[in-house]
């Protein structure tokens, strides 16, 4: 009996641990939810965290009311940031960890020493003289500035898909390599759709890094017209918090779909890669 | 013609490691020749040296007349059959026959022949379009070969092959590879470190320990005039016997008086017996 | 007591580290002269093999080639040097120099005279080096090559032909072919500007002086002076560091325990749909970070929620705290340590989630044989096999944190305390190195700044790395 009582206690006692975590975790979203809803614009006119009333007054604003906030605007500057640097990156990062994997070359510890080193230094740092340079050279406001810096420093994140590509085995490559391929066409027919499920998660985390970046587009786009969601939405004082609201909710839904279809995705193709033999 | 020579080949490895010392053979055209050894003996080395997939530090290959020590494996017509088969993994069984024969741009009706004339002789014409994760072992390692076939090259050389089998399959497999030998007579060079496959597949056999060959010769040959102790105790099961012992003079010629054996049992002091 | 060996164990590892230093910077320069041994006995080497037409390479690169008929690379290896002579002569040696004077002429708006670009002229003068290490190297592989094509014809055989040097470009050559663009790029959009911020670090940029107006001189490690020197930057770095090291250590500790509890609480077996419960803590981790931080912000502000209820709907608006105010020291590091836990503890519980899966039950099992409890398993069993999976991890969590800009950048942002100089009393170093170099154009001390942050957290990830179990016992667990 005493066994059993402790027993119970213990799962009382864990599920309400667990209710409160998912409450903590919920709670901030669904009060921005709530508020994107209300029908007063205002922080200090909402009483609480509930709203007084309810309407789709501010996802309207949003989209209309672009004199001040140009939230449609800002939408289209991230998208280009977003799928151009969604392409680039995945071509130069898959690129090189591939190389990095499977080549042995008279560079290759150097060049993974460097970048280790590379990578200890606050990425401040190259922010801060990108944004000097590009004001002398006047290419300030530029997406295409940003684009170019988002694809060119992501092969320095190369070490997971390198881990991935370490997984496949050196004989398929020496077939390949008897069997008369060049490197090029190995690279094409072989590696790349081996590496689909790589290809997948970065190309999903390159698109969805402008939406969350606010640091490099705050320092770099200055015209309102250029600015991307994250630095737009960040410009919205507390006058505005329903409009915020709903912008954040607007971008955010997408985002998290595609983050729970990314956790799906990467453990099915993470199993049906196991290659053997 | 695909004879296949080797010239003093060694490899020696960064750090110091010698794998290869100093190897020199000769195998003839259409010959199944075994390498045998323990592990860490330099025959998958020299095998691969063979292929092309290892740089050769010093001495001289050549397959047939050329001199292939630069020349890449696509260049020397060779087959090779991984212990591990080396499948493509996302390509059908077809698909994986014929990509050599897409590397080297032929048109599809040469490669619907070759491909399914390779599948004939093994049998696995009904697997064409199966992708390797539905094959058993055994199917693998046929696809594998037909692989090989398919590039009709002028040497096979197979890489401990049927190590990932189990007993069974292995000497069924063992027997087929003897009959794929006497039908499309081309050169065998074939790995092991198994002495039961060497003796029975091989026509002749090389004999390697710690990178240096110990002894070519037809399987009979070394079994009953092996060359050095290694030799003697490596092939044949059960082991060889080894004994130590003094040639002695005796009225009547020479006579070998035993002292002790070699080995794990200990046997009564031996006695003398004629030479 | 146990916590009294451990704390001896740690002061003892950084003894040793200490201790060993003199026999690591033995080891290390054995190395490097070794090396230098090495490159010396290849330049011996090659005089000892190369003849009159390997040897006109050392001064026209590609002459060697042409005369053991490698006509095309041989004319390419000239064309390229050439060039470099060429470029050094007009723009090459100006750009050098002016990345030691840092522009000489001053320009001066009244007379519509243009002066020098300082920033501009360090630029050129790095890519100057770049161009200079580029043509050694070429100028290496020409000797090289221009030796091979001898060798190869003292063997016998042709030496290459251009075509086949293009074809191997798919062969042995690939990696340095493929690895080209990714290369530029990084170095362009790292090295460079890395680099460069490096030297700024040892100018006067920034504040009063700013290009192109005036010209930017290098002052040596006066920027390092002044940051621990009696100055009013001085005090603030300090004070910064102090508690950037303090929230570094509580803030990994926090989210790491906190994380794991959690990963724990989701694997016992009387939770029934823990993906379920899972989701909440994804959730959390999918939004932006941004829009949670401003969220927060929001949520804590004088008009905000929070202080509704606090105020009894403004009935008592004495009640209303200031929670992120000019005052509220406590209160906001508080609640940023409380907003950085909600942020990063659904990682940290992903991340230990995947490591206790990986632990062979067995182990568990022979436990319950062996009659250890529930606790002591988790103690002996669970914590050091988690602890020494993820010690890397925490090494790039205590880093991530230690450089943690958009806490407090959100909720306390603009904010300058009493006795800091542009600075909050939660700032962060990395928050007072963006209002020093963003808003405020203290450049030279800025870049000081970032190479102090640099040289402390690379220092601790080594340190942490290499004494740390997974560097030692890999095969523990194997």
């Amino acid at each position: 009996m005493k066994g059993k009582t402790k027993k119970i206690i213990d799962i009382l006692i864990t599920y309400c641990l667990l209710i409160v975590v998912a409450f903590v975790f919920l709670f901030p979203c669904l009060w921005l939810i709530l508020a994107s809803f209300s029908s007063t614009g205002n922080l200090y006119s909402i009483p609480g965290f509930f709203p007084e009333s309810y309407s789709f007054q501010s996802f309207i604003t949003l989209f209309t009311d672009t004199a001040m906030y140009n939230y449609p605007k800002w939408l289209l500057n991230t998208l280009i940031i977003a799928i151009c640097s969604c392409v680039f990156s995945t071509i130069l990062v898959i690129l090189t960890a591939y190389v990095i994997s499977r080549f042995e070359f008279k560079a290759r510890r150097p060049l993974m020493k460097g970048a280790l080193v590379l990578g200890m230094f606050p990425s401040f740092m190259s922010m801060t003289i990108i944004y000097i340079l590009m004001t002398q050279f006047q290419l300030i406001n530029n997406l295409f500035g940003l684009i170019a810096i988002y694809s060119c420093t992501a092969p320095m994140g190369y070490l997971v898909q390198k881990g991935f590509f370490d997984t496949i085995p050196t004989s398929i490559y020496e077939a390949a390599r008897i069997d008369g391929a060049n490197n090029v066409r190995v690279f094409r027919t072989i590696t790349l759709p081996l590496a689909k499920p790589m290809i997948v998660y970065t190309a999903l985390t390159s698109f969805t890094w402008p939406w969350s970046d606010f640091v490099l587009p705050k320092i770099l786009l200055k015209n309102r017209d250029n600015w991307t969601v994250a630095v737009g939405l960040m410009s919205l004082g507390e006058t505005e918090f329903a409009r915020f609201a709903a912008g954040a909710v607007f971008i955010a839904v997408p985002i998290v779909v595609l983050y729970f279809l990314l956790v799906k995705n990467m453990v099915s193709g993470l199993t049906s890669g196991a290659v053997k033999g | 013609m695909a004879r296949i020579r080797l010239e003093n080949v060694t490899k020696v490895y960064k750090g110091g490691v010698r794998a290869v010392s100093d190897a020199s053979l000769e195998i003839h055209d259409k010959e199944f020749i075994v390498f045998v050894g323990p592990s860490g003996c330099g025959k998958s080395t020299t095998l691969r040296m063979i292929a092309g997939l290892e740089e050769i530090t010093s001495g001289n290959i050549f397959i047939g007349d050329t001199y292939v020590n630069d020349l890449e494996p696509k260049d020397r017509n060779i087959a090779m059959v991984f212990q591990n088969y080396a499948l493509y993994p996302h390509m059908s069984v077809y698909e994986n026959m014929a990509y050599s024969l897409r590397c080297q741009k032929a048109k599809k009706e040469v490669i619907e022949e070759k491909v399914h004339k390779a599948a004939a002789i093994l049998g696995i014409e009904n697997l064409l379009k199966r992708t390797p994760r539905e094959l058993s072992g055994g199917q693998r390692q046929r696809v594998a070969l037909g692989r090989a076939i398919v590039r009709e090259p002028s040497a096979f050389l197979f890489d401990e092959p049927l190590s990932n089998l189990d007993a069974k399959l292995r000497v069924a497999m063992r027997a087929e590879i003897s009959k794929l030998h006497q039908d499309i007579q081309t050169t065998f060079v074939y790995v092991t470190h198994d002495q039961t496959e060497a003796m029975t597949m091989g026509d002749r056999i090389v004999v390697m320990k710690d990178g240096l060959i110990q002894q070519v010769d037809t399987p009979m040959n070394l079994y009953d005039h092996p060359g050095n102790i290694f030799v003697a105790t490596f092939l044949g099961s059960p082991q060889m016997n080894i004994f130590e012992g003094t040639i002695v003079k005796k009225r009547r010629g020479k006579a070998l008086c035993l002292h002790r054996r070699i080995g794990r049992h200990r046997h009564p002091r031996g006695g003398t017996m004629p030479a | 007591m146990e916590s009294e060996r451990g704390g001896r164990k740690i002061v003892n590892s950084i003894g040793d580290y200490f201790r060993n230093i003199p026999a690591k910077t033995k080891s290390f320069f054995q190395k490097q002269w070794t090396k230098v041994k090495s490159f010396g006995a290849g330049i011996a080497d090659f005089f000892a093999q190369a003849d009159w037409k390997v040897l006109l390479s050392l001064l026209f690169c590609g002459a060697g080639n042409i005369a053991y008929g490698q006509y095309a690379k041989g004319i390419m290896f000239l064309l390229l040097e050439i060039l470099f002579i060429v470029f050094m002569a007009l723009l090459g040696g100006e750009y050098l120099v002016g990345l030691f004077t840092l522009g000489t002429k001053e320009s001066d708006p009244w007379s519509g005279v243009v002066g020098d670009n300082s920033v501009v002229l360090m630029l050129m003068g790095i890519l100057t080096v770049f161009i200079i290490i580029c043509f050694l190297l070429l100028y290496l592989s020409s000797l090289r090559s221009a030796l091979s094509a001898r060798l190869t014809k003292l063997k016998g055989q042709k030496p290459r032909t251009f075509i086949e040097d293009v074809a191997s470009l798919t062969g042995r050559k690939f990696p340095y072919v493929a690895l080209f663009v990714p290369l530029l790029g990084v170095m362009v959009f790292s090295v460079i500007p890395i680099v460069m911020m490096i030297l700024v670090a040892f100018t006067n940029f920034g504040g009063e002086i700013d290009v192109p107006t005036d010209l930017v001189d290098y002052v040596g490690f006066d920027n390092f002076a002044t940051i621990f020197g009696a100055t009013n930057i001085g005090t603030t770095f300090f004070k910064i560091f102090g508690w950037n090291i303090a929230w570094a250590f509580l803030s990994t500790f926090i989210n790491y325990f906190l994380g794991l509890g959690l990963a724990l609480l989701l694997s016992k077996k009387c939770v029934k749909g823990s993906a379920f419960w899972r989701a909440f803590p994804i959730l959390a981790y999918a939004i932006p970070g941004f829009i949670t931080l401003i969220a927060f912000k929001f949520m804590f502000s004088t008009m905000g929620p929070i202080n509704y209820y606090l105020s009894d709907a403004h009935m008592h608006d004495e009640n209303i705290v200031d929670f992120l105010g000019l005052d509220s020291t406590w209160w906001a590091r508080g609640i940023g340590l409380f907003v950085n836990t909600w942020l990063t503890v659904p990682t940290t519980m992903l991340l230990a989630t995947g490591i206790l899966s990986n632990i062979q039950k067995d182990l568990y099992e022979a436990a319950d044989i062996d009659g250890a409890s529930k606790r002591k398993q988790f103690f002996d069993i669970t914590l050091p096999y988690v602890i020494f999976a993820t010690t890397p991890t925490l090494i790039s969590q205590f880093i991530g944190n230690f450089n943690n800009f958009g806490t407090f950048y959100f909720l306390r942002g603009g904010i300058v305390s009493e006795g800091y100089f542009r600075a909050s009393d939660t700032d962060l170093l990395i928050n007072w190195l963006y209002n020093l170099s963003i808003s405020n154009d203290y450049y030279g001390i800025g870049a000081a700044i970032s190479l102090l942050i640099f040289i402390i957290t690379s220092a601790i990830s080594l340190l942490v790395y290499v004494r740390s179990g997974s560097y030692k016992k890999e095969d523990t667990y194997r």
